[in-house]
């Protein structure tokens, strides 16, 4: 546990602490007030599957970027939303998937000259 | 005045030089480009070109830099009002009214205004630094820790005004963002805080990551499986202009948003997006009309985004007259004038004066150079927007995974811009705002830090905060505008926020 | 189809060539790829200003581009975590300051897992070695350091000094005098070195241990007054600034350097080879030219005497910060 501090001296806690107490009863309050606002079930849902794949590539970015490297992840994130989420046609999955990927890689790796990880195999 | 005159001269004779104006439009042109790409802003883009700079001359080599800097917040705009990503940190608030305005087929006016807003700012602040540089550093230093805490207290209520509708949604938005700032290290005692063992997040959670994710992740999320997305149809030309009313509303916002974002950015400390945040809640406390905003008010845009460029011109004010860093950027151009063997102190201006007056004048040059290059590319940008949705979003999902990335060379920043990415998802369906959470992540450490090293100057003693005159005239504003709020409960029984929330269910 | 499938295949044969192509590649001399030099502060701070000009001059002499990157967060601990997990194969290198040896220790007072340990480095050598110097503001009285204790020993914890962060150059820097001298300051520290310098210019504070660089323009201009520097002799730039060792202050010594760095199980051969073009490189006229503009002395070590000096400088840092200790 982070050390409070006293009022004078306040510690790594006390913020932390104040602001959670605070946002208790903010969330508090905005339950009980629940009762006047719109129903919980209207809202919809029914963009949430493909949201889901989206996440799902964003996460696998997230681990694949410095694992796998930049141009592989991408490959796999855009060939999949391309071809599988989206189907488009076959060749267009394929120029936008590999040109974006290699095309970007090029424009921040070569031109920016900022280092996008190449992964463990080397690509 | 005179002499003013004179130098100016004289740093025209420098800024228009062959040489230096390519650099300017170099300059300007990579700004644009760095402001337009998701999370990449222009820290990054001046870090990539610093080594560049190295062997050219002083002059040019600021005036590279120097346009990188303001050129990006001409870009940021653009990716805001287009797709509702934020193209860098600042650029938060003109996603909101921005956005919506491109929604309504208003897209050409948005971007058109926001250029013209930066320019008028921009300009306008060039002026403000010439004349006022000294005097302006010198008040800007007088900032300490107890009036960083008064003025954001003060800065807090403004925002109070933000948004209509719940005051309960929105006060959780901020906490949950001041919360969100508060991972990392604590400044003051060296503690990590809610970093679990992962170093990367020891420095907090960025700016950077949370504004892509929390609007231009959510954003993707919530629409791109929708059907029935409004196709967008080939802009005619009159499209692209703004309308005579538009115009007219936007005039003063520009000029409320120039001064505002002028003295926020000389701050030292205090982030651009301070400001934009600033100039959007007072321009809806002002307006006559305030249930527009959110629905595509050009104030909006007009305002923050001339803010946001006067910022940029007020970051300078004190590095440039006293030598002292407000932030990041400035530190590292201070760095570059360094490797050139210039070393920016008090007496920077009088010893310097070719490569400061160069500056000066390269920055009216860049102004209109950076006008002329975003008005015509309004019509292409907005011919963007026509692409189909289905092959766009996942474009934009690789620039903002490439654009966070770059950022830090920080696989943590992708995770973290995912993780916001579903918040922001749920906070929309769940009819909160997401933009006073960013605001949340950037001010829980300023204010935070200066309230605890308030207290440390002052050895525990919570008097401090009325012993320094400037201190106790932000306090006195908050108070004041607090017995303001109330006045109408008092008078009318139906505070400007009923009125607000009516004028939304109704409209 | 069919014509589907071959595709795939063709595709796959091609990301494999490329995979095999650039491991082949790791058998051949040393370098033979773009290395990296991994800068844990941010851009324009002083290890990145060292690092650029050092990286072009190594790429002379190594024949190979070498590419800075800046890795910040958590005061560096981030950028040097990364650089000491790194795989040894020489391609990523680092360039650190001095305060690469007090986080190890910070992290022992609180118990936490080191983020790295000073056992994960080799150093390869010394690039620049600046001590800090004690700054105050002009409206103060104290002409010398005698005044200065003095005034401290009559109103303990009554000084303000500020600081570039808890545990940072500045503080460590501080603490070690003021428990050399026996005197009470009070401790306010900032988001960094910029801020410190603002706090102090602004009156906020009255003093500070900073870094000549930053400082030398403000005495020039008059806002600031030098006292002493922590230094081992009279700093070039100011000649008339005693040390505190020749004041009396035994072993308060404290320096920013910046170094470079390899991961400790970097085959011999390749930090054979950097020793010898680090050696070449600040010998060139253009690193030598861009430290002399940015006023930062070349302070050359090569790795052995490099090895030896950062034990002693770590020793004297990490006893300041156990008498730290952890801060309330």
């Amino acid at each position: 546990m982070l050390p409070l501090g006293t009022h004078g001296r306040p510690g790594p806690g006390y913020f932390p602490l104040l602001l959670s107490v605070l946002l208790g009863v903010l969330g508090l309050l905005l339950f009980l007030r629940g009762g006047s606002s719109a129903h919980f079930r209207s809202i919809r849902w029914e963009e949430a599957k493909h949201a889901a794949a989206i996440l799902a590539c964003s996460f696998l970015a997230t681990f694949g970027i410095e694992k796998l490297g930049y141009r592989i992840t991408m490959i796999l994130i855009l060939g999949f939303l391309f071809g599988v989420v989206e189907r488009l046609k076959l060749w267009l999955v394929f120029v936008l998937t590999i040109g974006l990927s290699l095309g970007s890689f090029w424009v921040f790796d070569s031109l920016l000259r900022v280092i996008l990880p190449r992964g463990g195999f080397g690509f | 005045m005179g002499d003013t005159f004179h130098h100016l001269l004289l740093g025209f004779s420098t800024a228009l030089t062959a040489t230096n104006l390519f650099y300017g439009f170099v300059g300007c042109f990579i700004g644009t480009i760095v402001g337009v790409l998701p999370g990449v802003g222009p820290l990054a883009g001046i870090s990539m070109l610093l080594p560049t700079t190295f062997g050219l001359d002083t002059t040019s080599a600021i005036i590279l830099l120097a346009g990188i800097y303001y050129g990006a917040m001409y870009g940021g705009s653009t990716t805001s009002i287009l797709m509702k990503i934020p193209g860098e940190a600042a650029s938060v608030v003109t996603c909101i009214d921005g956005y919506a305005m491109a929604q309504k087929g208003r897209a050409g006016p948005a971007l058109a205004i926001a250029a013209i807003g930066s320019y008028i700012a921009g300009t306008l602040s060039v002026v403000g630094l010439m004349f006022l540089a000294p005097p302006l550093a010198r008040f800007a230093l007088r900032f300490g820790p107890p009036e960083y805490v008064s003025l954001l207290v003060l800065g807090l209520i403004v925002l109070g005004y933000m948004t209509g509708g719940s005051v309960i949604k929105n006060l959780s938005m901020i906490v949950l963002g001041l919360l969100f700032g508060m991972i990392g290290i604590d400044q003051m005692t060296g503690y990590f805080r809610f970093s679990y063992g992962i170093v990367a997040l020891g420095d907090g959670i960025g700016i950077v990551p949370v504004a892509v994710g929390l609007f231009g992740i959510a954003e993707i999320l919530a629409t791109a499986g929708q059907s029935g997305r409004p196709e967008v149809t080939k802009p005619r030309f009159r499209d692209l202009i703004p309308s005579r009313q538009e115009f007219r509303e936007s005039w003063w916002p520009m000029g409320r948003g120039t001064v505002l974002g002028f003295l926020i950015g000389i701050i030292p400390g205090s982030a651009h997006i301070i400001s934009t945040f600033v100039s959007y809640a007072v321009e809806r406390r002002i307006s006559k009309h305030p249930e527009k905003f959110g629905k595509g008010a050009v104030e909006g845009v007009a305002g923050p985004e001339s803010a946001n460029n006067a910022a940029s011109c007020g970051a300078l004010v004190p590095m440039l007259a006293l030598g002292v860093p407000t932030g990041g950027i400035p530190a590292v151009l201070l760095a570059s004038l360094m490797v050139h063997g210039i070393n920016p102190g008090p007496l920077f201006i009088k010893e310097q004066p070719t490569v400061f007056w160069g500056l000066v004048a390269s920055m009216y040059v860049g102004n209109v150079i950076l006008l002329l290059l975003n008005l015509p590319l309004v019509g292409l940008f907005v011919n963007f927007l026509r692409i189909p949705y289905r092959i766009l979003y996942p474009t934009i999902l690789m620039f903002c995974v490439v654009g966070v990335y770059a950022v830090n060379s920080s696989f943590v920043d992708v995770g973290i811009m995912s993780v916001m990415g579903v918040l922001g998802y749920l906070l929309r369906k769940f009819d909160f705002e997401t933009a006073p959470v960013v605001l949340g992540v950037v001010l829980a450490p300023i204010i935070e830090v200066s309230f605890r090293q308030s207290l440390a100057m002052s050895d525990g003693r919570y008097a401090i905060f009325v012993q320094r005159p400037v201190s106790i005239v932000f306090l006195a504003s908050a108070v004041a505008m607090i017995l303001l709020a109330f006045k109408p409960l008092i008078r009318k029984k139906r505070g400007f926020r009923d009125q607000l929330t009516d004028a939304e269910k109704s409209g | 189809m069919k014509r589907y499938g071959i595709l795939v295949w063709v595709v796959a044969i091609c990301i494999g060539c490329f995979g095999l192509a650039s491991y082949s590649a790791a058998g051949e001399v040393y370098p033979s790829r773009p290395i990296q030099i991994i800068v844990p502060f941010p851009p324009g701070g002083v290890a990145d200003l060292v690092a650029r000009p050092f990286a072009t001059a190594l790429e002379k002499d190594l024949k190979q581009p070498v590419v800075v990157v800046n890795k910040t967060g958590a005061g560096g601990a981030v950028g040097m975590q990364t650089a000491a997990v790194a795989k040894p194969d020489g391609y990523t290198l680092m360039v650190a300051l001095s305060s690469i040896s007090v986080m190890p220790e910070v992290d022992i007072l609180f118990n936490r897992p080191p983020t790295y340990k000073l056992e994960d480095f080799a150093p390869i050598a010394l690039l620049t070695s600046d001590p800090t110097i004690l700054a105050v503001r002009k409206e103060t009285p104290w002409k010398t350091v005698a005044e200065f204790v003095a005034d401290a020993k009559r109103r303990p914890n009554e000084i303000k000094y500020s600081s570039s962060g808890v545990y940072g150059t500045m503080h460590v820097a501080m603490e070690l005098f003021t428990h050399a001298a026996g005197i009470q300051l009070r401790h306010i520290p900032t988001a960094g070195g910029g801020p410190a310098l603002t706090a102090l210019l602004g009156g906020h504070v009255d003093c500070s241990s900073i870094g000549p660089n930053v400082a030398i323009p403000q005495v020039k201009a008059g806002a600031l007054r030098v006292l002493a520097s922590w230094g081992d002799k009279r700093l070039a730039a100011l000649p008339d600034v005693p040390t505190l060792k020749e004041l009396g202050y035994k072993d308060v010594e404290f320096y920013i350097w910046s170094g470079f760095f390899a991961p400790r199980a970097t085959p011999p051969a390749a930090i054979k080879v950097l020793r010898e073009a680090t050696r070449k490189a600040v010998n060139t006229p253009e690193f030598k030219t861009a430290m002399e503009k940015m006023e930062t002395p070349i302070a050359y070590l090569d790795a052995d005497d490099f090895q030896k000096f950062w034990d002693k400088d770590a020793k004297r840092l990490i006893e300041g910060v156990r008498h730290i200790g952890k801060v309330q």
